[in-house]
C-alpha cells in the first residue's frame, strides 16, 4: 500500500459517527430523529453471499433504476465484472467484493449511511485512481457510520478523508464535535476512554 | 436513469427475483455460456413428487377405499403447498440484505414470498390439470380454482398471525410444525370427517379446514352433507384477512425497537 496516497485532503466531507446501535433494524428510528428521507444502508451484506456478482448487481441497479454498463465503464471495471459476474461473493476476495460493493453504493446513493463497517479498511485497499473516484464522491456529502459499538480503532486514520466530524456515543448522551481533522486526530486518545 | 422508473419494474420484480434465487443457494449447472439454475425449478416442483405418489397411494393404492383421484390429487396439492407456506412464513428470514434497501419492509418481503409461493402452486396445479385432462378425467375447474386460492389467502393470512406470535421462540415453532401435521388427519384430507361417529364428527367441524376440502369433493362424488357449510371457513378466511394486516404492523412496530 502506498502510504503517500492516502494523504489528500477533502474540501468538505463531513463524517457522523453513532455507536450503540446493535441492530440493524433499530436505525429506523433514528433515520427519524435525523430526517433523513434515503435510508439506503451500506453493511457487512450490501452484496449477499448466497448470490453472484451479477445477480447482487443487476439487483441493486435495476432497484435504483440506474445502468449498471455506466457504472462498469465509468469506473473501469468492466473486465473485472466479466471475468467475475458468475462468482458467488463468498468466493470472491473480501477486499474485491468491499471495494466493488461501497463503489456500487456510492454511486447509487447521495446520503450515505454505513453500518457496521470498518470503513478505514476499506478506503486504504483501493489504488490510487480508485481513492480519487472514492474522494469525487465523499466532496460535499455526508457520511452517517453507526457501529454496535465504538472501536477508536477503526475511525483512527479517517482524519485522511474527512475534514468535520461529529461523534454521538452512548446513545447520543456524550457528542462530540471537531471542525478539522487535527482536532479529531488530537483527541482520538480521549475517545478511548468512552469506548473502553 | 435509463428508463422510466416504476414500482413493478424497479421494486417488486427484482425482490422477487432475489426471493427466487437466494433458496436455490447455488445449485446450478455452469458450461461456458451457459448457467442454469436447476434448483430454482427443483425446489418448486419436487412437491409433486410426493403429492402424486400419495394421491395414487390412496385412490387406486392398497387399501382402496374409495377416493376419487379427481379432488384426492388436488386436495394433496393444497395441501403441502398450505402447509409449506405457512411453516415458510412463521420461518421467513428478514436478512439485511433486502431490509436495508429504501423502500423495503417486512410487508413487502411477506407479500412477495406470498406472491412467489402462490404463482408455484398454480404451476403446480397447472401441470397436474392438463395431465389429468390428458388422462380422461373430468375435472371440476371452478372448484378446484376457487378452493386453491381461498386455501392460499387462509394459509397466509394465518401465517402472518402465527409468525407475529411465536417467531424467534424455538419451541413454540416446533409444537406449532406438529400441530400443523396433526391437521392433516383432523381435516378430512385422508380420513372423511362426515363418515366418522359422533361426537368425534362435531369436533373436528369446528376445523374450518374440513369444511373446505369436503366442499371440493361435492361435485365429483355428488354426496351432500348438511353440516358442511363452506361459509363457516369463508367467516374464519374474513377474520384472518382482517387480523392478519393488523399482526404485521405490531410485528414492524416491535422489531423498529
Amino acid at each position: 500500500m502506498d502510504k503517500a496516497n492516502n494523504n489528500f485532503s477533502i474540501p468538505s466531507s463531513r463524517l457522523y459517527i453513532f455507536d450503540n446501535v446493535p441492530m440493524l433494524a433499530q436505525l429506523d428510528r433514528i433515520f427519524s430523529d435525523l430526517k433523513l428521507n434515503n435510508k439506503e444502508i451500506y453493511h457487512k451484506n450490501y452484496f449477499e453471499r448466497r448470490l453472484t456478482l451479477s445477480q447482487n448487481m443487476d439487483f441493486h441497479f435495476n432497484f435504483m433504476n440506474k445502468d449498471l454498463s455506466i457504472f462498469l465503464k465509468d469506473l473501469k471495471y468492466e473486465d473485472f465484472f466479466n471475468q467475475n459476474k458468475d462468482v458467488f461473493i463468498k468466493d470472491l476476495n473480501f477486499f474485491e467484493e468491499k471495494q466493488i460493493s461501497l463503489l456500487a453504493y456510492l454511486h447509487l446513493n447521495k446520503n450515505f449511511i454505513l453500518y457496521d463497517i470498518n470503513l478505514i479498511q476499506i478506503l486504504r485497499s483501493y489504488d490510487k485512481e480508485k481513492k480519487d473516484i472514492v474522494k469525487g464522491f465523499l466532496t460535499n456529502n455526508r457520511v452517517y457510520s453507526f457501529t454496535k459499538f465504538m472501536n477508536v480503532n477503526s475511525i483512527m486514520n479517517l482524519e485522511k478523508y474527512f475534514n468535520k466530524f461529529i461523534i454521538s456515543m452512548n446513545n447520543s448522551t456524550i457528542i462530540k464535535k471537531y471542525d478539522n481533522a487535527d482536532e479529531f486526530k488530537e483527541n482520538l486518545e480521549s475517545l478511548k476512554k468512552f469506548s473502553a | 436513469m435509463h428508463t422510466k422508473e416504476s414500482f413493478i419494474n424497479n421494486k417488486f420484480i427484482p425482490i422477487i427475483k432475489i426471493m427466487l434465487l437466494l433458496p436455490t443457494k447455488g445449485r446450478y449447472f455452469k458450461n461456458n455460456n451457459i448457467f442454469f439454475n436447476w434448483g430454482l425449478i427443483w425446489d418448486h416442483l419436487s412437491p409433486l413428487i410426493i403429492v402424486i405418489g400419495l394421491a395414487l397411494l390412496v385412490t387406486a393404492g392398497i387399501r382402496g377405499r374409495g377416493f376419487d383421484l379427481e379432488y384426492m390429487l388436488f386436495i394433496f396439492l393444497y395441501w403441502f403447498g398450505f402447509t409449506q407456506i405457512i411453516s415458510k412464513i412463521v420461518n421467513i428470514n428478514f436478512n439485511d440484505f433486502l431490509l436495508s434497501k429504501n423502500g423495503i419492509n417486512r410487508s413487502l418481503i411477506i407479500f412477495s414470498f406470498s406472491v412467489i409461493h402462490f404463482s408455484s402452486l398454480f404451476i403446480r396445479f397447472l401441470i397436474c390439470y392438463f395431465f389429468m385432462l390428458l388422462f380422461g378425467y373430468e375435472l371440476q375447474l371452478t372448484y378446484l380454482l376457487w378452493s386453491m386460492i381461498l386455501l392460499s389467502f387462509f394459509g397466509i393470512s394465518y401465517g402472518i398471525i402465527i409468525m407475529s406470535i411465536i417467531r424467534h421462540r424455538s419451541f413454540l415453532v416446533d409444537l406449532h410444525g406438529y400441530f400443523l401435521q396433526g391437521m392433516f388427519f383432523l381435516s378430512s384430507i385422508i380420513i372423511p370427517v362426515p363418515l366418522l361417529p359422533e361426537p368425534i364428527r362435531g369436533y373436528l367441524l369446528y376445523n374450518p379446514l374440513v369444511h373446505l376440502f369436503e366442499w371440493i369433493k361435492y361435485p365429483t362424488t355428488g354426496i351432500y352433507y348438511s353440516f358442511i357449510d363452506i361459509n363457516y371457513f369463508l367467516q374464519w378466511l374474513f377474520v384472518l384477512l382482517i387480523l392478519a394486516p393488523l399482526f404485521l404492523f405490531k410485528d414492524q412496530l416491535s422489531s423498529n425497537g
